[in-house]
């Protein structure tokens, strides 16, 4: 119980320190670094073709797929195979989540939009459209990093630094404001470490 | 009504583009002024860029060689245009989630431009 109380209270602090970044980031960061990029990150964008939600997700769905029909024909999945598992379960979830629930919540335009004349700010509670916060992308890549994080400990550093380096992309290649990177690694972490907790837990039961 | 409406909307379009009665403005004045020109038929040029957001969602917009940008609207009535540089003419507007929109009446090829 004490431990879950530490949790809690590290999470409100990281939630606190997030959104205060995002808060500095969407005023006075988000539209000089969008302009910066605007031309000069265009070479990026055959990325989009290959790197789209559409694509990564199934994959995902695809090894989701194969590694638990392959658990109930050979009868057990090792460790690696759950964790990936667990990884783009969460990665999905979190990613429908945030598409359908946060992004219409807060109604910030994407930046095309913004670049198109659209003004850069909260519209909350906003009807269906494309909006920008948080990065699904982010959110989607850090909740299966998160879970990995968790089972594989040895792995935080490496992909900690892949998820830095999404980031950058995401920003340089006109995709995302960097709140909506930041706020997204939030969204995404919070899933991916709790869903590597609870796992670890039940697996601990079982065992 | 509706149909009255219409017809005095295609009467005002046609006297505006067709004529030669509506002056080409910038895709730089549509963005400086774009509160001014809402609601009103416009005839401008540009490059037809395809734009494709990491959700997967496409738009086609016209852009000049500053970046500035203005949304075409129906995207069937851009695609074919693609990298080229074209004349627009159509009705204008400012959408609070999208920006600056052209809903297409014509699009034609700047035929005197290389490619």
């Amino acid at each position: 119980m004490r431990r879950f109380a530490a949790f809690v209270q590290i999470w409100l602090l990281w939630l606190a320190g997030c959104a205060l970044l995002t808060a500095l980031s969407f005023g006075y960061v988000d539209l000089p670094v969008a302009r910066h990029f605007w031309n000069t990150g265009r070479f990026l964008q055959p990325l989009n073709s290959g790197l789209g939600a559409a694509v990564v997700l199934s994959c995902e769905s695809a090894l989701t797929v194969g590694l638990v029909l392959s658990r109930l024909i050979r009868g057990h999945l090792s460790r690696l195979g759950t964790t990936l598992v667990i990884a783009c379960l969460a990665s999905i979830c979190t990613y429908a989540f945030n598409d359908i629930v946060l992004k219409p919540w807060f109604g910030v335009p994407v930046p095309l939009a913004v670049m198109a004349g659209a003004a850069h700010r909260f519209d909350f509670f906003a009807g269906p459209g494309n909006y920008s916060f948080p990065s699904g992308h982010m959110a989607l890549a850090a909740s299966f990093a998160g879970v990995c994080m968790s089972l594989y400990r040895v792995a935080f550093w490496s992909l900690a630094a892949l998820l830095v380096l999404t980031a950058v992309l995401l920003v340089v290649g006109d995709w995302h404001f960097v709140s909506d990177v930041i706020a997204g690694s939030f969204v995404g972490l919070t899933a991916g470490l709790l869903a590597g907790e609870v796992w670890r837990l039940h697996a601990g039961q079982r065992s | 009504m509706r149909f009255h409406l219409a017809l005095l909307t295609a009467a005002v379009v046609l006297a505006l583009v067709g004529c030669g009665g509506n002056p080409e403005v910038t895709l730089a004045q549509l963005a400086q002024s774009q509160q001014d020109y809402a609601g009103q038929a416009v005839l401008t040029r540009g490059v037809v860029r395809h734009e494709r957001d990491p959700d997967g969602s496409d738009y086609f917009v016209l852009a000049d060689p500053h970046g500035t940008l203005v949304g075409l609207d129906p995207s069937q009535k851009a695609r074919p245009f693609e990298g080229r540089l074209v004349h627009v003419s159509g009705v204008f507007e400012v959408k609070p989630g999208f920006g600056r929109v052209i809903h297409i009446v014509n699009i034609s090829l700047v035929l005197d431009a290389p490619r």
